[in-house]
């Protein structure tokens, strides 16, 4: 379904990524680790078209994507729940959800936007109050439902549990394992490696810029070096 | 008493010019980050226009006011679209270079059009006032203020109702999220230029009826939607309103106490007791 192959990007003079290669295939949920710093956030934006490639390709379905413009990527069916949120603060949390149905011109709206308040009975009873005055589990779920009120094929998500608590966590990255089950297919990033990769199918692990390791999920979770980087345990 | 009324009458009715020119320069200032030094030779020059759609055309400046709305939103969207957009999201400094660089332009264009002498817009109108309980209504500034309230409330409606009004709302409250919604940025900002160009010609046609004006008149128009927007709160429906009601009147009272020659005393000394004690504006929020 998506295919990286050789991608190098950076900011500025500065080269963040060297000739990453992921592969995702429809339906799986592909988890990518690695700490602060690693590439990570840069690797999505590149992906939606706010940061130009360097060299390399991305495909999308056959398609190339790295010379897009972020809003035919979005068209295309890919979004991204950004690192931080990245709410309309100053929006309703519905006028946010609405906000993610923006390019879509179908009479279905009104059905997602329910089935979104189903997901997530807190925004139900929020659904006037400014989005900026949300706590951060349900900013959390404002930006994971405007993401899903466009209805992805792939849905990129970033860090979704950073600073929120762990039953929170749990919740949402169940969430993810029952939008997959739904047909969408899912590239989760996340410093919780094992939380993500309980969940994941394959993962990736991304370590100064380069793509040092790959494989099934139970591999990495198994995988002596990892697990002494990131678990800290023998 | 009955003479400190009418002064006070007549602030809040030139309240209603002043706002109508902020309500384009707040918006543009508010969703772009954008101070547009040739705002006030934008109302200029939709003044001119309208005066000589009048002489030639016998064109009444209010039936005329659609059409030059028209021409001045597909002006400005075409202005944005093509030339400020390759600035936009450099700093603050570069736009302040254009928009200087384009109100110096449009100053010299009238002059070549329309000579550096005063006109004004000779509507028989123009200095009638209408009466009520001893009190004088002049007809323009009444009816400035009365537009005032309807676009205030008709820009109002647009932005927090419309999709599209809501595509601007988000793009400026952010542009990476606005484009990761599929907004086209280099659009909203198009639009948005636009149709605050549009709000800036109705606000120049009122001033042309209401005021003599030469090529060089602008100026003191941008610096006045400047103060009323800084009173008001930038980007907000209802803040020109209120910071032109507050201008107006205090203009007009500090005027007779001190003489006309130093209300600019007032308007500036205005401008930086509110940013030094309120500088989000009377309606504004805390950090946009």
């Amino acid at each position: 379904m998506l295919a990286i192959k050789d991608l190098s990007v950076g900011y500025g003079d500065t080269k963040v990524l060297w000739d990453i290669n992921l592969e995702i295939a429809p339906g799986e949920i592909v988890a990518l680790i690695g700490v602060n710093g690693a590439g990570k956030t840069t690797l999505l934006k590149t992906l939606m078209g706010l940061l130009p490639p360097w060299t390399g390709s991305i495909r999308y379905r056959g398609q190339e994507l790295s010379r897009l413009d972020t809003h035919r990527i979005v068209k295309l069916g890919i979004n991204l729940t950004p690192q931080g949120r990245l709410l309309f603060t100053g929006m309703s949390v519905e006028e946010n959800l609405l906000m993610g149905a923006y390019l879509r011109r179908d009479s279905e709206v009104k059905h997602d936007l329910k089935h979104i308040y189903d997901l997530f009975p807190r925004l139900s009873e929020r659904k006037r109050q400014r989005a900026g005055t949300l706590s951060g589990g349900e900013q959390q779920m404002c930006a994971l439902g405007r993401s899903l009120m466009s209805r992805p094929s792939l849905l990129l998500l970033d860090e979704m549990s950073l600073g929120l608590a762990p039953i929170v966590v749990e919740m949402l990255l169940d969430l993810v394992v029952e939008i997959r089950g739904q047909g969408t297919t899912v590239l989760l990033v996340e410093q919780d490696i094992e939380e993500a990769l309980l969940r994941a199918d394959r993962g990736y692990v991304l370590e100064g810029g380069r793509m040092e390791m790959s494989g099934p999920s139970p591999d990495l979770l198994s995988n002596a070096s990892l697990r002494v980087a990131y678990l800290g345990l023998a | 008493m009955h003479l400190w009324l009418q002064i006070i009458l007549n602030g809040i009715l030139q309240g209603g010019i002043l706002g109508i020119s902020a309500l384009a320069f707040s918006l543009q200032w508010g969703v772009m980050n954008l101070i547009n030094l040739a705002h006030g030779s934008f109302q200029i020059l939709a003044a001119y226009v309208a005066m000589v759609l009048l002489q030639r055309l016998g064109l009444d400046p209010f039936l005329a006011m659609p059409l030059v709305f028209l021409i001045f939103l597909a002006g400005g969207y075409l202005l944005q679209f093509g030339i400020i957009n390759r600035v936009i999201s450099g700093n603050l400094f570069m736009t302040l270079l254009l928009t200087y660089g384009l109100d110096f332009v449009l100053a010299n264009f009238m002059i070549l059009l329309f000579t550096a002498d005063y006109k004004s817009v000779n509507t028989p109108y123009a200095n009638s006032s209408w009466h009520l309980l001893g009190f004088q209504f002049p007809i323009v500034r009444t009816l400035a203020l009365i537009f005032l309230v309807i676009l205030s409330l008709l820009l109002w409606l647009f932005l927090e109702y419309s999709r599209t009004g809501r595509a601007i709302r988000a793009t400026s409250m952010g542009t990476e999220p606005a484009r990761l919604m599929g907004l086209k940025i280099p659009k909203v900002y198009a639009l948005t230029f636009g149709l605050s160009s549009g709000l800036a010609a109705i606000g120049g046609i009122f001033f042309g009826l209401s005021n003599a004006f030469s090529p060089a008149a602008g100026g003191p128009l941008t610096v006045g939607a400047f103060v009323v927007t800084i009173l008001g709160g930038v980007g907000t429906s209802w803040g020109p309103l209120v910071g032109g009601l507050i201008l107006g009147v205090l203009d007009a009272v500090g005027s007779v106490i001190l003489g006309p020659t130093y209300v600019n005393i007032i308007t500036f000394g205005l401008l930086l007791i509110i940013l030094i004690l309120r500088p989000t504006g009377v309606l504004g929020r805390a950090a946009t």
